[in-house]
């Protein structure tokens, strides 16, 4: 039986425990995409305040897996599109590695598409795109560990938020496709206008991770007085590091591009969507610089205000319908996927991330119910690496810290140091660890 | 606690150097220790390449295997041993050897390809020859297939040159054609009527020569570009 028969839009079964579903719109890229070295990876980590007892995290795991279905999938061809297929079990707990985010082979990992990894006080999980996004992703190390803290220490977390009971089935909006339920009556495509992008010499094999950790109140303190939220003042702090990249290394070709920051939207809050699967969209702004400088404080307004426009849920709505539509052609449905396949991954190759110079995603703040919190230390969320673009930017905010890590394919650590010295220079304290080679 | 000198951000104990800028740390109230902890394990995940040049290398000599086999096995089922299969399994060869060596190499080189080719063009005619017999292999296939060779090298590896300047590279590719069909119309003549003869080269060798003469005076007008500017002004 399948979850969401894809011709009814909104019309979801639920059946739990056997079934297939089709991959979501945002996930119908990521197949064609990935290669042998590579596959689109993101990977959310939490650090406990004692070392990981592997036994119970693998009683937590099975439990958890079960409650998201959409993990215990394995990724199939089909003639027309991939699908993911119903698996049992859940995968076995890895040791954690130097290299984050190393493309994943699903034949070494029981045919799962996510992998759970451990370093002494840390669970780490990392996720191909075609099961969830970062909203999800966390919704499911949340669940996880607030099933291991529950099992380790015999206390009762309450579940609450993303905080899913595993003792409940999941319901049928919880795997659906909100691409399809949500999107708008008129399909609008994003403009494509190419970005600055950055250079480097190419490491593709090691994930360089830099992490920079904040005080989240003087961040928060700072995006108030200008009145932006903390991504948008962050984002202002990358799209500066971006053009100082501009400033510093050039490229003769690329001077009449603007830089261009994606940030990624989570449309769960926006249209009232429970959807453990991918449900995001993104939103481009950019400083053209070939303008004239810009000043920090009306930067910060200018990306303000473009991300509002761009967050308009009818805009949004529009460009799933745009993408959806995509998906949805008749010529697109018939064309078998042997054809489609190699299309698609050059099309990927061709247009994937050409609109932006970097990307920032932000989870927010990670609120937990104060029995997990006497036991959680860190939370960590960290991108692989991109198909066209080689540094990558992601934050989460927990226990009063903000933490930003970089990660990059290419030597080079510019960006990043662009980034945090402009954070120094206005005043603000930044604490730096990474998982350089000593 | 240990900052950068250079970055002024405060460093993790077990950074050695700042991952920022590379500046190494020197705190000489707390001097670097290798036992701090890290914030990941000592020990990468090794990613290797299945290149996609090697896969296609397999596909493409399993798929040739297939008529290569079946040509001779049928040659050898009908009478007992191999007469005309072995012409049409030598083209297999030939095509194989061409088109899986280059598989081999990370990086293309195209002049050792070609080199490559023609040798095996000049192997491959050589056992027909043998196979068929005749006058035309050393006096005319081997010259004409060696002079093709290095015609092609030589045009690939000027065009591929990184410091001569584009009218230079084609003025030399013009003069390489135009030596070439004179040399092939010598051979050709040499071999069918034993004599020397130029008529139909001759033509395409002065086209070059031509060709070769407005690049020349394009090329030194470019140079001066200014000049053009003044006198094409609009
Ligand atoms: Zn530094």
């Amino acid at each position: 039986m399948c979850y969401n028969a894809p011709m009814k839009h909104g019309t979801v079964k639920n059946g739990r425990g056997s079934g297939w579903l089709p991959l979501d719109n945002a996930a119908k890229i990521y197949p064609p995409a990935m290669t042998e070295g590579w596959n689109a990876l993101f990977r959310v980590s939490v650090t406990l305040d004692e070392p990981v007892d592997r036994q119970v995290l693998k009683r937590a795991l099975l439990k958890t897996v079960a409650r998201f279905p959409n993990f215990a999938m394995r990724l199939r061809r089909g003639f027309f599109w991939y699908y993911l297929d119903k698996l049992d079990g859940a995968p076995d707990i890895r040791d954690d590695v130097q290299n984050p985010c190393a493309r994943m082979l699903f034949r070494e990992n029981g045919g799962f598409a996510f992998r759970v990894r451990c370093f002494g006080r840390r669970i780490a999980v990392e996720i191909f795109h075609v099961i969830t996004d970062g909203a999800g992703g966390l919704s499911f190390l949340k669940t996880l560990t607030a099933e291991y803290i529950s099992i380790k220490y015999g206390v009762k977390v309450p579940r609450e938020g993303d905080i899913l009971d595993c003792d409940e089935p999941a319901s049928a909006e919880e795997l659906a496709d909100g691409f399809l339920t949500h999107a708008g009556p008129k399909a609008v495509p994003e403009p494509p206008v190419r970005a600055y992008r950055l250079y480097g010499t190419p490491d593709r094999d090691f994930l360089h991770v830099t992490c920079g950790i904040l005080d989240a109140a003087e961040i928060s303190a700072r995006a108030k007085a200008a009145g932006v939220t903390v991504t948008e003042y962050l984002t202002t702090v990358l799209l500066f590091a971006a053009a100082d990249w501009k400033k510093a290394r050039g490229g003769v070709l690329q001077a009449r591009r603007p830089v261009k920051v994606t940030v990624p939207v989570n449309l769960r809050r926006l249209f009232g969507c429970r959807t453990l699967r991918n449900f995001a969209n993104y939103a481009n702004v950019g400083l053209d610089t070939r303008l004239g400088e810009y000043g920090f404080d009306e930067a910060v307004q200018i990306v303000h205000h473009q991300l509002k426009l761009e967050t308009d849920p009818r805009r949004l709505a529009a460009k799933v319908a745009s993408n959806v539509g995509i998906e949805r052609n008749v010529f697109m449905r018939l064309v078998p996927l042997f054809i489609k396949d190699p299309i698609m991954s050059i099309a990927y190759r061709i247009e994937g991330d050409r609109k932006s110079t970097t990307c920032l995603s932000n989870l927010g703040l990670v609120k937990l119910p104060g029995e997990m919190e006497a036991h959680v230390e860190r939370f960590d969320f960290m991108l692989g690496s991109l198909i066209e673009n080689p540094v990558a930017c992601a934050a989460i905010g927990y226990g009063g810290k903000l933490y930003v890590n970089f990660t990059r394919t290419i030597r080079e650590s510019f960006l990043e140091r662009a980034f945090f010295t402009r954070l120094v220079k206005m005043g603000i304290k930044v604490f730096i660890e990474s998982n350089e080679d000593r | 606690m240990s900052y950068c000198v250079n970055c002024g951000v405060e460093l993790n104990e077990s950074e050695r150097r700042c991952p920022l800028c590379g500046v190494e740390v020197i705190n000489p109230a707390k001097p670097y220790s290798p036992n701090a902890e890290r914030p990941f394990p000592a020990s990468a995940e090794n990613v290797t390449h299945r290149a996609v040049r090697v896969i296609a290398a397999k596909v493409l000599s399993l798929l040739l295997a297939i008529p290569f086999i079946s040509v001779l096995l049928a040659d050898l089922v009908k009478d007992g041993r191999l007469t005309w299969s072995l012409i049409p399994a030598g083209c297999i060869a030939l095509f194989f050897m061409a088109a899986v060596f280059p598989c081999l190499f990370r990086r293309p080189r195209v002049w050792l390809f070609i080199l490559f080719g023609t040798l095996e063009t000049a192997a491959f005619l050589f056992g027909l020859y043998m196979l068929l017999g005749g006058n035309w292999y050393f006096l005319f296939a081997l010259p004409v297939t060696l002079l093709t060779g290095a015609f092609v090298i030589g045009c690939q590896l000027m065009l591929g040159s990184k410091k001569a300047s584009l009218p230079l590279k084609m003025i030399i590719v013009l003069v390489l054609a135009a030596v070439f069909v004179l040399v092939l119309q010598m051979l050709i003549e040499l071999h069918l009527k034993s004599r020397i003869h130029f008529d139909w080269s001759l033509y395409a060798a002065v086209a070059c020569a031509m060709l070769a003469v407005v690049v020349l005076i394009v090329g030194s007008l470019i140079r001066k570009r200014e000049n053009v500017r003044k006198k094409l002004f609009f």
